[in-house]
């Protein structure tokens, strides 16, 4: 592994042809706590799936390298706080998930982590707990 | 949801507010004082819907700076209009919208909750005119009861908008409308005590734009404690120069304030309505002398200006000075006290 696991395959095709993807100011470091809006309390592996993944058309405004990321928060006050907007009270739970150096790709803005997991990175093992919202 | 108009509107994207897995949160613009904020909906006959507000300027400004919440957006919206829109749809930046009412599905299911403010965006908001302000840094000391703290703000943000009003004032960049409105704050008012010098301030603080006015960056109310307000540099620079001037010549200066002060008490000028103060004779000249010296002894650059836009008339030129006197006053007793103290100005 270089680095930042240049030589690590990631778990979803990322976009090719345009800027470097994952971006080069994301780091392999890991994070400790992790946070992430599932519909249900057994959370599956499609739950981590980027809407690249789902094939869902990018929309406007928005990087095809993003729309291959995890979206994740660092702290569950965020999660409480982004539950104010109606479109994310259809999620009911929240995962929190601990990422070990060498998962996958991570970019940290404000309290928001984009996250492009390796392929050997399993979301559901790395689950410490879901609880209700 | 009933659509109340057919006719079709466009709006262009401008950016993206919050992300999570894709936009949550999206602004777009339909003229200079005309923005849409939106968010994402759940609505099966759209690939991407989402429900947006007509908002103005200032209320977006108002939005950004935190001094209202997302949700104020879209129950109070300038322009009073609501629309759906689909993201997925948009051609070369323009969103085609739909007008709908706020109704009662929508408060239910589409209007945030209160508390979500700009600073919860997980996207930072692109940069407008009223970036680059500068950031004023107080340190305190000793005990602050709440009113001191508000006390304190209001001697600043007096002081802030006297000199900023006479600087727009000189501005080929400010409207003749405004200008005006600047005019009448110091002109406008009998100044014969209590809440007409109130006015005069506030009659100032009415014509700053949200983009340019003083508002507060941080407050730690503790011993020592620290204020943070955010505004303009040179505004800043001039406050602190007035400062200095006045801590280091306040005797001269406060002599030069009673002799002004005691002469119209002697008169009974202090609470007349300075329209009705006759304005010539020996009186109006020994006000006008002494309002002079007061200025040069207060170091005020702006002091013809000031004369000026109290219609040159002396005994409203006089009271404005001894106004600003007070005000100056207040404001440097905190630092005579050892309350505030290292004032720092950071540019942005």
């Amino acid at each position: 592994m270089g680095p930042r696991g240049e030589s690590m395959k990631f778990r979803e095709q990322l976009p090719t042809g345009g800027p470097p993807c994952p971006p080069p100011k994301a780091h392999d470091g890991g994070q400790e706590r992790a946070f992430r809006f599932i519909p249900t309390a057994t959370p599956v592996a499609a739950d981590f799936a980027s809407n690249q993944a789902k094939q869902e058309p990018l929309p406007l405004g928005v990087d095809p390298c993003r729309w291959a990321s995890c979206s994740l928060y660092s702290d569950m006050e965020t999660i409480k706080k982004k539950r104010l907007l109606k479109n994310l009270q259809k999620f009911a739970f929240v995962a929190e998930i601990k990422i070990a150096a060498g998962s996958g790709l991570l970019l940290l803005t404000g309290k928001h982590i984009d996250f492009w997991m390796f392929e050997t990175f399993d979301p559901i093992a790395a689950i410490v707990q879901t609880q209700a919202l | 949801m009933a659509q109340t108009k057919i006719r079709e509107r466009l709006a262009t994207f401008a950016q993206v507010l919050e992300y999570m897995d894709g936009p949550q949160a999206v602004l777009l613009d339909r003229t200079p004082d005309y923005k849409i904020v939106a968010v994402a909906i759940q609505r099966n006959d759209y690939k991407q819907p989402f429900f947006g507000a007509g908002i103005s300027l200032g209320q977006w400004e108002k939005y950004r700076r935190g001094f209202v919440d997302l949700r104020f957006l879209f129950v109070h919206p300038q322009h009073k209009e609501w629309y759906l829109f689909d993201l997925q749809a948009a051609k070369n930046k323009l969103v085609s919208l739909t007008p709908v009412e706020k109704d009662q599905f929508a408060e239910e299911n589409y209007i945030p909750e209160h508390g979500f403010f700009s600073y919860d965006h997980s996207e930072p908001i692109k940069a407008t005119e009223t970036d680059g302000l500068a950031t004023q840094k107080y340190n305190t000391d000793g005990i602050w009861d709440l009113p001191d703290f508000t006390q304190f703000y209001h001697k600043v943000t007096d002081l802030y908008a006297f000199s900023l009003s006479l600087k727009k004032y000189v501005s080929p960049t400010v409207s003749v409308d405004l200008k005006r409105k600047i005019k009448e704050s110091f002109s406008g008012h009998p100044l014969r005590g209590g809440s007409s010098y109130g006015n005069l301030y506030s009659g100032l603080l009415s014509v700053q734009s949200l983009g340019d006015r003083l508002s507060v960056g941080r407050l730690r109310y503790a011993s020592p404690g620290e204020i943070d307000v955010k505004g303009r540099l040179d505004v800043f620079a001039e406050v602190a120069a007035a400062l200095a001037q006045f801590s280091d010549n306040y005797d001269a200066i406060k002599d030069r304030y009673n002799t002004l002060y005691n002469f119209l008490q002697k008169n009974k000028l202090l609470k007349m309505d300075v329209e009705k103060f006759e304005d010539k004779g020996s009186i109006s000249d020994y006000i006008l002398k002494e309002s002079n010296e007061f200025s040069k002894a207060l170091m005020i650059e702006d002091a013809k200006l000031i004369y000026e836009l109290t219609d040159k008339n002396s005994l409203k030129f006089a009271k404005v000075l001894l106004a600003h006197f007070r005000r100056l006053d207040g404001y440097f007793m905190f630092f005579a006290e050892g309350r505030v103290k290292d004032p720092q100005t950071i540019d942005s």
